[in-house]
């Protein structure tokens, strides 16, 4: 089973890998990849940080031995994923959050142990794992509950929780906090940290679109947008990228409290950040570079109409190399045309 | 090692089987349709028998498709039911995606979960059994079954039925909608072609040759002939209990890697083209 060769290799290491998906009644083809390197080390937790429609899952697809690649390659823990798919999948789990997946007439503890013996687990230690899995998941209550009497946020963390169970070696986890509650996500977060320290070797690629999951879990992030890796470094390094200047962040009255439209202030990229319906009023966000001054850049905003209400300036986040490597906000929608 | 993990995953698979069918199957609502429906289809058959021959119902002709009818179960169950598995994996569960990312392996996880079909086909054969001998008076001499010819020709057959099963649960990859008027249509088709219910004989002559390209051909004719003592195609007849045992074991390991392969080609397409995780019917 332990095989020099995929010891040693890198947990992920993909080539040129691009994927298109035919059109659906006419439409363009769409490029869900277009030319993805990335090499991901053994121990690592690596994030892949994107919008919707990035191609996040794709590329998670493509890891997991799902979906063939259109061009180039990839290998996991040293097996190509197309040609050598079975030595893959005895080294992988995958989790896919906002998912409700499951045999409904199933226990959670069935369920469980049922996917720890598709892995070969041996009873004296899949049994101890998976119960140990259910306190952490906080499904303890629930144990013997059939997984359709379990609520959505219910079963996404046994969901998460299935992941585990074979102890894999490289882990991908697809947005496994999409829609969480607070705390549940806060504390499958601290799970995935302890999980890749606890044993050296062990590696995650997680996609997220939430900054602070990025953030908090990721040794290192690659931004990615439209199918492409625009950027990929730790977060430390990313933010050093976008330095200088300033961070600046204007409360904007909106005259009709929407503010769909973006101003133009020239050549600086700027984001609609959240509304603030109750003042009428949203959160303008930019980086001012260090050669010039914020005051030519209000009296841009006063002459299209915007009331400029309050200003403040702040330090760099993942988010602000997010606008600054892909040019426009997180959770906004690209412009169309 | 290998062994024990081969043998721990088959068992998971197929207690997976068990949970899901006996969820929904009330015992009797289970009991009166491994019973009802099969007998339904022989007594309709009876009786479209007995109008075709003018109602000179010739106990030992009725007899030999009677046998034919019963074993079709098999094909009807698995077939069906492995295509099945595959849809309602992916469709409803949502769960397909995470068994293929799984090292069980496709072909282990669909003969586990098959094999609560086969018990049901049994449970089916059986009693149709019983009720023919008991209440239809289809009786005949015990003294000439031949068990270890006849074990060993069910067992080979069971083979091809499995392996017709992992075709069809390709095709169900790839086309989930047709899939599952597809997987009726081609047990129907089996059913015609195959000498089940009229001896491949009265088929035209192009047929007959394809028909005796498929092991489902073989396998009819050698359950007749091991449990009564003889087969109901007169072409078949010319071949010796060997012969007959050969062909069956020939065209079985042809058609066991040519639907092996079929199901790889299949099974590559829907990786290309994505279908192993999409939710396209409910
Ligand atoms: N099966 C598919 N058929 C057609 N287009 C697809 C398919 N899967 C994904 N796409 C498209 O590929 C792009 C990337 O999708 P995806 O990888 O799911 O993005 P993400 O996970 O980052 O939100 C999107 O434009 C999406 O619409
Ligand atoms: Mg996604």
């Amino acid at each position: 089973m332990s095989d020099p060769r995929s010891a040693l290799a890198p947990a992920v290491e993909t080539r040129g890998l691009r994927r298109t998906f035919r059109a659906s009644r006419g439409g363009a083809e769409v490029l869900a990849l277009d030319g993805v390197d990335v090499r991901i080390e053994r121990g690592e937790i690596f994030g892949l940080l994107g919008p919707n429609g990035a191609g996040k899952t794709t590329l998670i697809k493509i890891l997991s031995t799902l979906l063939y690649p259109t061009v180039g390659s990839a290998r996991v823990a040293g097996h190509d994923v197309v040609l050598e798919a079975v030595e893959v999948r005895r080294r992988i789990a995958l989790v896919s959050g906002g998912e409700t997946s499951g045999y409904g007439i199933l226990t959670v503890r069935e369920c469980l142990w049922m996917f720890s013996q598709f892995y070969g687990v041996p009873s004296q230690i899949a049994w101890p794992r998976v119960d140990e899995l259910i306190r952490i998941v906080d499904l303890e209550e629930q144990a013997h509950t059939r997984i359709n009497r379990l609520s959505t946020g219910q079963r996404q963390r046994m969901n998460f929780a299935r992941g585990f169970v074979s102890d894999p070696e490289v882990m991908f986890l697809d947005e496994p906090t999409l829609g969480m509650d607070v705390n549940a996500a806060r504390s499958l977060r601290a799970y995935v940290l302890h999980w890749v320290r606890e044993k050296p070797g062990r590696t995650v690629l997680l996609t997220t679109h939430y900054m602070a999951e990025a953030e908090e879990l990721c040794d290192r992030v690659a931004i990615i947008d439209r199918g492409r890796v625009l950027a990929c470094d730790s977060a430390p390094a990313l933010r050093r990228q976008v330095q200088g200047g300033q961070h600046v962040e204007l409360e904007i009255r909106t005259p009709d409290g929407a503010g769909a439209v973006l101003p133009g202030l020239g050549d600086i990229p700027a984001a609609w950040g959240a509304p603030h319906p109750e003042r009428g009023t949203r959160t303008l966000k930019f980086r001012l570079p260090p050669d010039r001054v914020l005051l030519p850049v209000l009296r841009r905003l006063e002459e299209q109409g915007l009331l400029v209400e309050g200003v403040s300036t702040r330090e760099t986040t993942l988010e602000d190399v997010f606008i600054a490597v892909v040019g426009r906000g997180l959770d906004e929608p690209e412009a169309s045309g | 090692m290998a062994v024990t993990t081969l043998a721990g995953r088959l068992r998971t698979a197929a207690w997976l089987g068990w949970q899901i069918e006996s969820n929904w199957a009330d015992p009797l609502v289970f009991a009166i349709y491994s019973v009802a429906r099969p007998l339904a289809t022989a007594l309709i058959l009876m009786g479209i028998y007995w109008a075709v021959t003018g109602g000179h119902l010739q106990r030992d002709a009725f007899l030999l498709f009677y046998i034919g009818n019963a074993f079709h179960e098999y094909v009807l169950r698995l077939v069906v039911g492995m295509g099945w598995v595959v849809v309602e994996e992916r469709e409803e569960y949502e769960t397909l995606k995470y068994v293929y990312a799984s090292p069980i392996g496709i072909f282990t996880y669909l003969w586990g979960r098959s094999s609560v079909k086969f018990a049901q086909a049994t449970l089916s054969v059986v009693l149709m059994f019983l009720m023919g001998w008991f209440v239809l008076g289809l009786r005949w001499d015990l003294g000439v079954v031949r068990w270890g010819a006849f074990l060993l020709a069910f067992g080979i057959g069971l083979v091809a039925v499995v392996y017709l099963g992992f075709l069809v649960a390709g095709l169900a990859l790839l086309l989930p909608r047709a899939a599952m008027t597809m997987n009726e249509g081609l047990a129907v088709a089996l059913y015609l072609l195959c000498g089940v219910i009229y001896p491949i004989d009265l088929l035209p002559r192009g047929l007959q040759e394809l028909t005796l390209l498929l092991p489902f051909t073989y396998w009819y004719e050698a359950l007749r002939r091991f449990l009564i003592g003889h087969g109901a195609s007169e072409r078949l007849s010319a071949l010796s209990d060997g012969q007959l045992l050969g062909a069956l074991i020939a065209a079985t390991l042809v058609f066991a890697v040519a639907s092996h392969f079929g199901y790889l080609a299949l099974e590559r397409r829907a990786r290309k083209l994505g279908r192993l995780d999409q939710t396209t019917l409910f």
